[in-house]
Parts: structure tokens; sequence; C-alpha cells
């Protein structure tokens, strides 16, 4: 089969009549919704041309009303701000948002003003993370002017493994490390001007129950390793670190949960998690406790992503790398 | 800000089609597709101002739809209800039903990743480097599943021709 005949053989497919909605309303009713993150971190159900778009509510969410797809916005709508705010200007803003962040240890704040941490563009609705002295960034939504004593939810912070958008917002303002995927090895550097993951591509998503998502993204020219965490989650934050270079490792990073380690978040339970990129002959990845193989991970094109929850104590975990005939290329201990 | 809607609406015009079908072709469910069309130029919306500066609307586009689809589900494409191959005498209509059925066959035959890879060479006309960046793979990497999908759609064709 040549180019023109599978040309054609696509086109054979696409026959499909299509009606194209009028999406204009839904998307200023959303974008009302993002700047006002009005009513608390609302995740809306929208109802566009008979199609039903959910953007996967969760239990705290507070779910609107949909918008008719005929409706048109009235002239006592706010106006629009299409410029990017300054630095001093979402500090502002968001300044009454942060007050939740209070009520969390892992936040210190001793009544140090809040700083927008990295220098990116960003206008209302948009994720920003800031600082009140080197610790986690607290998030915040950013409001639309007058909007800005409406309480949003820390639930909106929250990783959605199903919402690629927010991962990459939320990866934008984690803590960033290079070169190396080790992202929890202290030596590495820190990235201090931050990266912009929010116009990136999400390569692939795990996930191992509520909580903790760990994200590959491809940006224009690397690969990043990335571990959301919820802010409510005491782990020092979410991080992101460089995951260009193929390794023949299987770095893993293990934190703990519950009172067995110390932590504010119910439930004893150890997580490990990591992504990267293997060499390209790697098929599978073996991850063992004990000896006893707990997770297999599929590689695809040398890419890998895991998330492993146990219930109870953290314990080691050892890994090996397989090819598609099963002979071992490599093997270690992870955290 | 009229401005923008106005820009805003032209592109979606135009695009909605294209992305309902770029995604059907990637994921076999018209009504996926569609969602995840609307959703993508919805998001889209939210961040015009930025991607218009950039000049990468459509690469946002492509994007955003292909996670959307992947993310959403790993589902194998869907095995569509096919007529009857062997119907004699029939209408012209018939027949294309039956060449579009045939290609549908072939296509459901394809892992998801080698359809995708598909699409985007030969439906959107990506090149190889954008197709390999959109994939998450080297560009050796999409001339390999370009020719096992296309010795895979022979090997579909010469069965339904046998």
């Amino acid at each position: 089969m040549n180019d023109d005949e599978i040309r054609e053989l696509l086109h054979r497919v696409d026959d499909h009549p299509v009606t194209n909605p009028d999406l204009l309303p839904a998307a200023r009713a959303r974008l009302r919704r993002r700047r006002g993150a009005a009513l608390g971190a609302v995740t809306a159900l929208t109802l566009v041309g008979g199609t039903y778009l959910a953007t996967a509510p969760g239990p705290s969410d507070v779910v609107a009303a949909a918008p008719s797809p005929s409706s048109t916005p009235s002239a006592s709508q706010a106006p629009r701000e299409l410029s990017a705010l300054s630095k001093a200007e979402i500090e502002r803003r968001c300044a009454p948002q942060l007050e939740a962040y209070r009520a969390l240890p892992h936040y210190v704040d001793k009544g140090r003003p809040w700083r927008v941490v990295h220098d990116f563009e960003y206008h209302v609705g948009d994720i920003v993370g800031l600082q009140s002295q080197p610790s986690m960034p607290a998030y915040c939504v950013i409001p639309e002017a007058g909007q800005e004593s409406k309480a949003v939810s820390l639930d909106e912070f929250a990783p959605r493994a199903d919402d690629p958008a927010q991962l990459l917002q939320l990866c934008t303002e984690a803590n960033a490390y290079r070169p190396s995927t080790s992202i929890h090895k202290r030596d590495v550097p820190l990235v201090s001007s931050g990266v912009d993951l929010r116009d990136g591509t999400v390569v692939s998503v795990a996930h191992d129950g509520p909580g903790v998502v760990q994200v590959l993204i491809r940006d224009d020219k690397d690969l990043w390793s990335c571990t959301a965490v919820p802010p409510t989650w005491d782990w020092a934050g979410s991080r992101v670190a460089m995951a260009t270079e193929a390794k023949a490792e299987v770095s893993l990073e293990a934190m703990g949960t519950g009172a067995a380690h110390k932590s504010i978040v119910p439930g004893d339970a150890g997580y490990h998690m990591g992504a990267g990129r293997l060499p390209a002959n790697a098929a599978r990845i073996e991850l063992s406790s004990n000896g006893t193989v707990v997770r297999e991970v599929e590689v695809t094109d040398g890419l890998w992503n895991v998330v492993v929850r146990t219930p109870g104590q953290l314990t080691h975990l050892d890994w090996r790398v397989l090819d598609a005939t099963g002979r071992e290329i490599a093997r270690g201990q992870g955290a | 800000m009229g401005n923008r809607d106005d820009e805003f609406e032209q592109y979606a015009a135009q695009a909605f089609p294209r992305l309902c079908r770029s995604g059907y072709l990637v994921c076999g469910d018209w009504q996926r597709a569609e969602d995840a069309a609307q959703e993508t130029l919805l998001r889209l919306h939210g961040r015009w101002g930025r991607l218009r500066n950039a000049g990468s609307i459509d690469a946002y586009a492509r994007r955003t739809l292909l996670n959307l689809l992947v993310d959403a589900s790993r589902r194998p494409w869907r095995r569509e209800v096919l007529t009857d191959p062997g119907e004699p005498e029939a209408s012209p209509d018939e027949h294309r039903v039956h060449d579009r059925d045939e290609a549908v066959r072939a296509l459901a035959g394809l892992t998801q990743r080698q359809r995708t890879c598909l699409v985007l060479r030969f439906y959107l006309d990506c090149s190889v480097a954008e197709t390999a960046e959109l994939l998450g793979c080297s560009t050796g990497n999409v001339s390999r599943l370009t020719s096992d999908a296309l010795a895979a759609l022979d090997r579909t064709t010469e069965r339904t021709m046998a």
C-alpha cells in the first residue's frame, strides 16, 4: 500500500456528517467560571450541541448549571482581561485564597508576604504558584478583579489524572530539577527559573488511587518527569525533573502516608513513583519486594511511568529491566 | 475582544470537522471524537491570545485532541457492524458503504499507536518530526510504526481480496 492509497483509505472512513456546534457561548461560560474560580473550584458540566462534556467533578466540587448553547452573553457580564497580569497584581488578587494554606502545617508562613515563584506569563484563570519563604509553593487560581474574596477549595489543586491541562499547569509550578531523573537526589541543582510546561504534551499518566499522579511530559525539546501531589499532602510539593536522556536505570522516589510515616495524610501506605526513558530495547520493568513481583510496567519506545501504592509500611523495591525476549538489561534497588 | 471571539469562531468552524474526523480515525468512536474535538476547542479558546501570538494554534489543537483521546481510554478501536459484503447487485451507495466498511475493518486491525501515526502522517500531513513529537517517540520509531501499519493493512486487504 503506497502513500496515496493510505490517504484514500483514511478519507474513505471520514465520511460521517459533522454538524458544527456553536462553541462560543460554552467557551465564554468556561472562561467566566475559570476567571471567577467562583463558588470554590467549580468543575462545571457544559452542554454543547447536545453533547455532554464533563471534567470529572470530584465529590467536593460544585456543579454549576449548564449554559444553553444558544445563550448569548449579557451586557452585565464582566469584561474580559486579555493581557498578562503583573506579579504584584497576581499577589494582590491571590492573597485571600492563600489564607486557606495557614491551616496546613507544612506551609511555613509566619506572616511573610506571598510571592509569585516564576517569571511566566499568567492570565486570569491560570493556576499560579506562590511562596512565602523557601518552602513548597501554594497554588492559586488567579481570580478576576473584584472576585478576590471568593474561596477556592484546595481540592481544585489535587492532580486529576484525566485532565492533562490541569496537570501541565501543576507541573509548571512544581520545583524543577535537572538533568537527572533522580528527583529524590538532593544534589541535583534546582532549575530556579522553572520550566513552563503549559504548552507541552502529556505523554503518559500513572496513578494508583487518588493523590499522587506521575506525569511524563514532552515540551519543545525535552522530556520531563513530574510527580504531582495535592497541596494538602505534606510531601514537600510537586517536583519535575528532566528525563530526556535514556538511562538503563529505574529511578524511583519513595514516600509514605499515615502515622507510620509521620504524615498528616491519613492511611498508612507507601508510594513508589517515577517515570523516564530507558534504552530503546527495553520492553518492561519488573518491580519486586522481598523477591515477589509487585508490578510489571510496560515500556513503550523506551518510555515508562509508574506509581505503586502498598498498604502499611514503606518497603524497598527492586527493579529489573527486561527486553522483549525476557532478557535482563539492567537491575537495581529503588528507594 | 470581539475580534478574539470572531477569530475563534472562524477557526472553530473550519477546524471542528477536521478534529472530529481525525479523532474518529484515532479512536473509532464518533461520540468520543466529537466530545474530544469540542473539548479541544474549548480549551483552545481559553489560551487563544497566547497561542495565536506564538503561532501554535494548530499544534496545540492536535496535541490536545490526542491527549484527550489517548488519556481517556486505552480501549481498542470499536468494531463497527458491517454490511454484508457478498450482497449482489449493489447500488453505488451500497458499494460506497462496502468500501468504507473494508477500510474500517482494516484500520481496526491496527494498534492505536499505528493508527495515530497514520492519521498524523497521511491525514493531517504532519512531518515525520512533528509526528514523532506528538507521539513522544523518535523519528526512527515513526518510520517503524508507519511501515508496520502499512504491512498490517496490506495483510488485511489481501485477506479481504482472497
